[in-house]
């Protein structure tokens, strides 16, 4: 046979498209159960990382320890029926939120999942809350492409400490975190704002912004629920659209390094 | 080309005929994964089963293909088999697979796999043409492990993971060496490597 032609070319590269698409879709629909357990036990690991629970052996079973429950609540912070919070998906504007209540060791703490936004692609993490859902307990971040060295500096132990402690609400009403620009982590005394700041990452402004927005926009949409827990502050839904929920500080910063 | 001993198929890529120190292709991907021996030596087992696999269907069908489009068949096999790997350790070696991001899928690229097919899968049977895969792949591997041997060891004082320099000769003042954790410093002990081995291997020296 003329291996040379056109027609037999073109035949045989029909074919050889066809042959290795089927193979490739076998391939992954069979190993996609596998791959989703993975990706499942790695967010359970993160849930309880954020709380400051080291899982030792099966994560799966350490999750179901200290997982009490968890639920999807509203923006009203009322609790929705029928909602998996482990396969809810967090939609901020939608007002699908999930909940995890932890019992770490006879403390009760509220792991809430976090989503944005950083300079190249999407970042998300969980951060956790003692039980006055004001406090926050511990943070865990991950991102998807940014720079290493510099923003991906994000999911450092160092960086997510800074979380510790830090409070959502001033009063009774919203306030967020903030970022700081001169302060010095490893100097307790030079703690510039010890219920709201954190220092930003030099050369990694647009990074940092994007956390403190996305750590802002998502605790914010679960204020309602904030204020039930805490019993007080909140703002009712019919006197604050939701589209201003994402109206976080976001373009204040000038020193723009990265 | 064609009768060489299999053997030797096996021995050169090794030695004589390094893809990495004396062909001097695929550094990128040497450059990148040798901060620590794990990924090395994963992405080394990696690179070998796609050089071997590619070459033996590259072979297998090398009289069907026509040679206008050889290299797009040659592209299809490898990626095929790339992401084959990728989905292999996504679902069964996940940590592995995010250490190594984008260099799993970036095989498809690496030079050794294309060279080795264009070079010999295309006019050579099928099971020399295995051997000289799983070959190529070990002489990679190799190079791989020796870089990542140094710079897990010096970089970090871990060897897979595990603390192998003692906590006293740190008290005593030593410290890790942060450059060894850095590419240029593979790139070094590559340029090293290529050194001593032309120093001791009289078939390379150049007049």
């Amino acid at each position: 046979m003329n291996t040379q032609s056109n027609g037999y070319t073109v035949v045989y590269s029909a074919i050889m498209v066809v042959v290795v698409a089927a193979a490739l879709t076998l391939i992954a629909v069979g190993l996609k159960p596998f791959q989703q357990a993975n990706i499942d036990n790695e967010k359970r690991q993160n849930i309880l990382k954020s709380a400051g629970i080291t899982a030792e052996g099966s994560i799966e079973d350490a999750y179901n320890k200290y997982v009490k429950e968890s639920f999807v609540v509203d923006l009203n912070g009322a609790t929705v029926s029928g909602a998996e919070a482990f396969k809810t998906d967090l939609d901020v504007k939608g007002g699908k939120l999930p909940v995890y209540v932890i019992d770490k060791n006879g403390q009760k703490l509220y792991v809430v999942p976090l989503k944005g936004n950083g300079l190249w692609g999407p970042i998300w993490g969980f951060a956790s809350l003692k039980e006055d859902f004001n406090t926050i307990e511990g943070v865990v971040f991950d991102h998807a492409s940014e720079t290493p060295g510099l923003g991906a500096e994000m999911t450092q132990q160092y960086f997510c400490d800074q979380f510790k402690g830090r409070e959502l609400a001033e009063g009774a009403a919203f306030a967020g975190i903030k970022q700081v620009y001169k302060g010095n982590p490893k100097d307790p005394s030079d703690d510039q704002d010890p219920k709201h700041g954190i220092d930003a990452i030099s050369g990694s402004t647009m990074t940092t912004n994007g956390v403190q927005a996305m750590v802002n926009d998502c605790l914010k949409a679960y204020d309602n629920f904030r204020a039930k827990v805490s019993g007080k502050g909140g703002v009712s839904q019919s006197e604050k659209k939701v589209d201003e929920i994402s109206d976080a500080p976001q373009a204040q910063v000038t020193n723009v390094n990265e | 080309m064609a009768q060489t001993k299999n053997s030797e198929l096996l021995k050169n890529p090794l030695n004589l005929n390094n893809p990495i120190t004396v062909q001097v292709l695929g550094i990128c991907s040497a450059l990148a994964v040798t901060v620590k021996l794990e990924p090395a030596i994963v992405m080394a087992i990696s690179v070998t089963v796609v050089t071997a696999l590619a070459n033996l269907i590259i072979s297998l069908i090398r009289n069907t293909i026509p040679s206008r489009i050889r290299i797009i068949v040659q592209l299809v096999v490898v990626s095929f088999l790339v992401i084959l790997v990728d989905q292999v350790l996504k679902a069964f070696m996940y940590e592995l697979d995010k250490a190594l991001s984008v260099y799993v899928g970036l095989i498809i690229t690496n030079c050794i796999v294309m060279g080795r097919l264009e070079a010999f899968a295309l006019g050579n049977k099928p099971l020399p043409a295995l051997l000289d895969g799983i070959g190529n792949g070990f002489g990679y591997g190799a190079i791989l492990v020796i870089v990542a041997f140094v710079r897990e060891l010096f970089g970090s004082g871990t060897l897979f993971g595990c603390q192998v320099i003692p906590d006293c000769f740190y008290e005593m003042g030593y410290a890790n060496c942060g450059f060894m954790l850095n590419p240029p410093m593979a790139l070094i002990l590559i340029g090293i490597v290529i050194w001593i081995q032309r120093s001791k291997v009289k078939e390379l020296q150049e007049k």
